[in-house]
């Protein structure tokens, strides 16, 4: 026993050893290219788990570059940023004006870089309507607001001709956190409605007029399938394996049906204009074909940072995120940015300087 | 304490002295506890001093607003915090629990102590103790895939069936009234009403906390009833009382302060409990007096809101003034109860049952 204990004791100084030796060694540029560095990173939740994938695929470009990210939520990450406690933040909406005087008053700067896309869809559970139901803004605000009662109210029949909709009450639920797909699914809410706009509002958590909450998309996902007539509102990537029945949404700009789909939400992406402002957004996209419930997603990235290799791997990390990483996206149910914005989305990399030198990104990446 | 240390030490009635290396060891000793004692208070008032200052820019904004307002909007710019809904949510949830566990539990502690059952009795009195060992988290699981759709099928619409048709109470066992069939030709005119049971709402998390009280509230009373003297109990059987007289006559009464001790107690657990709440009572704003609608209590909105209010604006100070008027909340009841208790003792007279009256009031958890 004591023998093994002295084994065990022996073995884990060697292991720290060569994880010491091996953290070390990734931060300076090697001969046979950059190796890239640790960093950290925190924010969003909506984006965690294609962050994940990417930065444990990137690892195999550049081995050093190990990348702890924490989805803390967009707040937070926000708040991080500007504390300068991360190398990188992580926010679903665009940094409001007051968020980014606050970041210059620590004397620094920020670039906001789109990285993905996502929708938010409207899910529901009720009987022998299993797919195929169809709403325009006016009627779900009418819903959410509680002056929808009943799945035959004229307003819903008006538009599912040819379904038959039961006189079961409409079970509204929706998110009890805070949360940015709240925030995405209420402002599309106030764009479509002045009731709602008036009455309710945007943001992150509002104070719902009916309904029952839920926490997280797994607590609104329970809350739909186990009531028979609830609708609620669910991330895309995660409605896709609820089994819940989704709704198709009409289009403003045409009177078009479109129901979420990767494509669609991508195709929403085409309106996305640079330099990114607070009031940026992809909701009811004139693109053709999109998805009117679209959002995208952003890494707070710093244009001038203090150290040369982190600030490398960072560029790098995101150029192959934007062209390579791309790819990967529609495994995990994300949307990829379309091509132009790709485009787009990288010339914001060379604005990342060392020295007032932009940060190139290395051959690896670029290859 | 004070006193029984003093009385270790040598008086003026000629007691041998203690050693003196003892007696170093005596004031270190009441020192030592004196300090932890000491802390322990400073600790809640450190808490208190907290979460009012957190509190404050909440507080001073909506002033008395903040207790009687039935709005909670944290939107940016139309801000308006308003505690009502969560003080009812949080009271009625615990109420219906101490309404439905404690007479179970009485009954419980009855059974074990007072019948004779044998073999059972030991298996019945452990399992009781194990529902105390299961984590919160694991019964708002079980509430919400489970109990939750039960209630919301089958025993909902049959309590609003039922019940709901008595012309009073009957308001407390439906829900919200729907539109089930218009009148051909006008949709606006309704001929056939029904009511919506809404699976998360205040009565289904008041029946889960029930269930997760029952166990401390059993514990409690069963110690309480088990020492109650033996001469009363057969006093009364030897005067010819049945089994059921002496508990009525004899057991009870004896019991009864430390029983609402014990109530205490588990309305102490189900003040505070978050989890399997924040999971099964809708988490959503209303008051009214029907049982079955959406519900929220003060600690399953901080629970669900906490974790992203970092927001600008009032919502976070207003989420730590919530926190004071649980513990506020809390602290009224437990005094409330230690009164309570000290009362019917006086009353029963007689020496107070041991422990009763040392039972801590009231204990939040979660």
């Amino acid at each position: 026993m004591r023998s093994f204990k002295r084994f065990l004791g022996a073995t884990s100084l060697v292991a720290v050893v060569v994880l010491v030796g091996a953290a070390c060694g990734g931060g300076g540029s090697a001969s046979g290219g950059f190796k890239g560095s640790s960093l950290t990173g925190a924010g969003a939740t909506f984006p965690d788990p294609i962050y994940e994938k990417w930065f444990r695929d990137f690892r195999s470009v550049e081995s050093g570059a190990k990348i702890n990210y924490q989805a803390i939520g967009s707040g937070g990450g926000v708040q991080q940023y500007t504390a300068g406690t991360v190398d990188f933040g992580a926010s679903d909406a665009p940094l409001k004006d007051e968020e980014i005087q606050a970041i210059k008053a620590k004397g620094k700067d920020v670039v906001e870089v789109p990285t993905v896309l996502g929708g938010v869809v409207i899910a529901y559970h009720v009987s022998g309507l299993d797919t195929g139901l169809k709403l325009d803004g006016a009627t779900a605000a009418g819903i959410f607001l509680g002056t929808i009662k009943t799945w035959n109210d004229p307003a819903v029949a008006a538009l599912n001709a040819g379904l038959t909709l039961p006189a079961s009450p409409i079970q509204v639920v929706h998110r009890a956190d805070e949360s940015g797909t709240t925030k995405v699914f209420t402002s599309w809410l106030s764009a479509e409605s002045p009731a709602w706009k008036s009455q309710v509002g945007a943001d992150k958590a509002v104070q719902w007029p009916v309904g029952t909450g839920g926490d997280g998309n797994d607590g609104v996902a329970a809350g739909i399938s186990q009531t028979e007539g609830a609708v609620g509102y669910l991330s895309f990537d995660f409605a896709v394996n609820s089994g819940l029945g989704v709704a198709s949404i009409k289009r403003d700009s045409d009177g078009q049906f479109v129901a979420p789909s990767v494509d669609s939400i991508s195709a929403a992406g085409g309106i996305l204009e640079f330099p990114i402002t607070s009031d940026t957004n992809i909701l009811n996209s004139t693109a053709p074909g999109a998805y009117p419930i679209s959002t995208t997603t952003y890494l707070l990235i710093n244009p001038s940072p203090a150290d040369k290799n982190k600030g490398q791997t960072l560029v790098d990390l995101l150029y192959w995120a934007l062209t390579k990483g791309q790819d990967g996206v529609t495994t995990l149910n994300y949307s990829p940015l379309p091509n132009a914005i790709q485009q787009q989305a990288l010339g914001l990399l060379d604005s990342v300087k060392f020295n007032g030198q932009t940060i190139e990104p290395s051959p690896a990446v670029k290859g | 304490m004070g006193t029984r240390l003093g009385n270790l030490r040598p008086n003026a009635r000629g007691t041998p002295p203690l050693r003196r290396r003892s007696r170093l060891g005596d004031r270190l000793f009441k020192g030592l506890s004196v300090s932890m004692a000491a802390g322990l208070i400073a600790l809640l008032a450190l808490l208190l001093v907290v979460l009012s200052v957190g509190g404050y820019r909440a507080l001073s904004k909506f002033g008395l607003h903040f207790l009687t307002g039935r709005n909670w909007n944290p939107v940016f710019g139309r801000e308006d915090f308003g505690a009502l809904p969560f003080i009812f949510g949080t009271l009625v949830t615990s109420a219906i629990a101490i309404v439905l566990a404690v007479p179970v539990a009485v009954g419980l502690a009855l059974l074990l102590n007072e019948m004779q059952l044998g073999w059972l009795r030991n298996p019945l009195a452990v399992f009781v103790d194990l529902l105390a060992a299961i984590p919160s988290v694991v019964y708002g699981l079980w509430g919400l895939f489970i109990m939750k759709p039960v209630f919301d099928h089958t025993v909902e619409p049959f309590l609003t069936n039922t019940i709901g048709q008595v012309p009073a109470i009957g308001a407390l066992f439906r829900g919200a009234k729907y539109c089930v069939e218009t009148q051909v030709g006008n949709p606006r005119a309704c001929v056939k009403f029904g009511y919506n049971s809404n699976g998360g709402d205040l009565f289904t998390a008041g029946v889960i906390l029930a269930v997760m009280i029952l166990p401390i509230v059993t514990a409690v009373t069963r110690e309480v009833v088990a020492v109650v003297p033996r001469d009363l109990r057969e006093g009364a059987l030897a005067l010819g009382a049945t089994r059921y007289e002496t508990i009525r006559m004899a057991v009870l009464p004896y019991a009864k302060s430390g029983i609402v001790g014990a109530t205490m107690l588990g309305l102490g657990r189900a003040l505070g409990e978050t989890i399997a709440v924040s999971m099964v009572v809708g988490n959503g704003l209303g008051i009214g007096p029907s049982l079955f609608r959406p519900g929220y209590t003060i600690p399953a909105v901080i629970a669900s809101e906490f974790r992203e209010a970092t927001s600008v604006g009032v919502h976070r100070s207003a989420l730590l003034a919530l926190a004071l008027v649980l513990v506020v909340v809390s602290l009224v009841l437990a005094a409330l109860s230690r009164m309570r208790v000290r009362r019917t003792a006086r009353l029963v007279g007689g020496p107070t049952p041991a422990g009763a009256a040392e039972i801590p009031a009231l204990e939040v958890t979660g």
